[in-house]
């Protein structure tokens, strides 16, 4: 179990939460969840090739989830499990055998995690480091377009889409706030299809 | 094909687990994951997903056409603009033409927009600039308003065609989404009114026809699985042949010929992926 005890005002299942997220700082280990709340509906679509037709080698494809009788695009996890923060939380929630179905508390949690979030920075803010990561091949998934909200230009480096990987579909993690990751030698590309296909 | 093997075998996975039984036309959804939020879409909403993807697809065009017409209102670098242009139109086409499936007769949408606007934008990001640019900054912000207004029609008519099927019953929805794969294959308009030909980009549009349609079978396969699972391999096996021969005929041809060899090898595939789709369908009638 873990422990971190501060935020003593806020609900318990929040602290509950909270406490395997946050550093001795208070700080989130999740970086820009207000930021990817504000992903454009169109990302997905600029980048999806669910079949690899452009034949580079990677097939990247979306996910739909349950809406409450609507299909919503799904953005969260690393297996893309939910379109929307609360029903992320709430998977996770169940995992861990918190409740947060009191009034309120999603609420809470939500700003919770916003105020303590990471907010992003771009990692590929140097031209050189940028150059090496292209040439190595990684823009391909974390993808280095841009998007602006509320006046700030965000580079989540993630197509935010399911790649098939050697151990199962995987969304691409968004490499935003972590200049260490840009550099870290690769990990293994996704599937590449043989050649005739 | 990786992603079709993982898909087959989630399905049979369901096949063995959820309930099969159907009644008041209401298919049961498949029981994947214990919690109080279940990321496992209904039969309805996996139907409604693939309007979604049409519909949001070409609305995703349209926003990006929409900031390319919006930089060249403003001024700036051509070459940075031509740069954007070249990406958004790629978007725009890609769309518009995996989500052309929904103008089969079947499903009484009519066809909002015939991607004339769409051809414009294509030449005008490809245009050569030889002098101070400026007269191809203005086409390229003509044909991109046009474009995106087209753009505009087309996701509005896909959006009106998913309201009006939201009440509608689960396997009505089911058959009729399966039927309408199955059309549009067999009927081969994948295959004709190209807007891209000067362009040298037949195949493309081609492929992103198929490839939009193939696309909906991801999210209606679990469907089909728990009522049959011997259809939903014949459907993989089919789809993946469709892939491959999709793929060596297209990848890297401008032109295609209406009578030539590669069209015809992609119209022996689609024919029978439709006749195993077909099959699916009649579960859902029954």
């Amino acid at each position: 179990m873990c422990f971190a005890p501060f935020a003593a005002a806020e609900p318990a299942a929040v602290r509950q939460c909270l406490s395997c997220h946050v550093d001795g700082a208070g700080t989130l280990d999740i970086v820009g969840v207000s930021a990817l709340s504000a992903l454009p509906e169109e990302w997905q679509f600029l980048f999806e090739d669910a079949f690899d037709l452009d034949g580079d080698g990677v097939a990247g494809r979306m996910r739909f989830v349950s809406g409450k009788g609507r299909p919503l695009a799904a953005k969260y996890g690393k297996s893309l499990a939910a379109a929307r923060f609360e029903d992320f939380a709430l998977i996770a929630a169940a995992v861990h055998d918190i409740d947060l179905s009191a009034p309120g508390v999603m609420d809470a949690l939500s700003a919770a995690f916003e105020a303590r979030s990471p907010a992003p920075t771009d990692p590929l803010a140097d031209a050189a480091v940028r150059a090496q990561f292209e040439a190595r091949g990684c823009a391909r998934c974390h993808v280095t377009r841009t998007f602006t909200h509320a006046g700030v230009t965000y580079r989540p480096l993630s197509d935010f889409l399911l790649h098939e990987m050697a151990g199962g579909p995987r969304r691409t993690a968004p490499l935003w706030g972590c200049p260490s990751c840009v550099t870290a030698p690769a990990h293994a590309a996704p599937g590449a299809l043989p050649p005739d296909n | 094909m990786r992603a079709f093997v993982c898909v087959c075998v989630c399905a049979c996975v369901v096949a063995l687990c959820g309930p099969a039984a159907a009644q008041n036309g209401s298919i049961a959804a498949p029981v994947a994951h214990a919690s109080n939020y279940d990321p496992t879409m209904s039969a309805k909403e996996a139907v409604l997903a693939n309007w979604e993807l049409a519909a949001a697809g070409i609305r995703a065009g349209k926003v990006v056409g929409r900031k390319v017409a919006a930089t060249a209102a403003k001024g700036g670098s051509y070459r940075a603009l031509v740069r954007q242009a070249k990406f958004a139109q790629k978007t725009m086409v890609q769309r518009y033409n995996a989500a052309q499936w929904v103008y089969t007769p079947r499903s009484g949408v009519a066809g909002a927009a015939d991607g004339a606007a769409l051809t414009r934008a294509v030449a005008a990001a490809n245009a050569v600039c030889t002098a101070d640019c400026a007269a191809e900054r203005a086409a390229i912000l003509t044909a991109f308003q046009d474009a995106t207004t087209e753009l505009d029609q087309a996701a509005s008519a896909a959006r009106v065609a998913l309201e009006a099927r939201v009440e509608r019953a689960d396997t009505v929805l089911m058959s009729e989404q399966l039927s309408l794969m199955a059309d549009y294959l067999e009927e081969g308009a994948w295959a004709r009114d190209f807007n891209l030909t000067a362009h040298g980009r037949d195949g493309e549009e081609v492929a992103a026809r198929i490839v939009g349609t193939l696309s909906l079978w991801r999210n209606i396969e679990p469907y089909v699985g728990l009522r049959n699972a011997e259809i939903d391999g014949a459907i993989n096996a089919a789809a993946e042949q469709l892939l491959r021969t999709l793929r060596r005929t297209t990848r890297q041809r401008g032109a295609l010929d209406p009578s030539g060899p590669e069209l015809a090898a992609i119209t022996a595939k689609a024919r029978q992926l439709a006749a195993e789709i077909r099959r699916a369908a009649a579960l859902f009638t029954s």
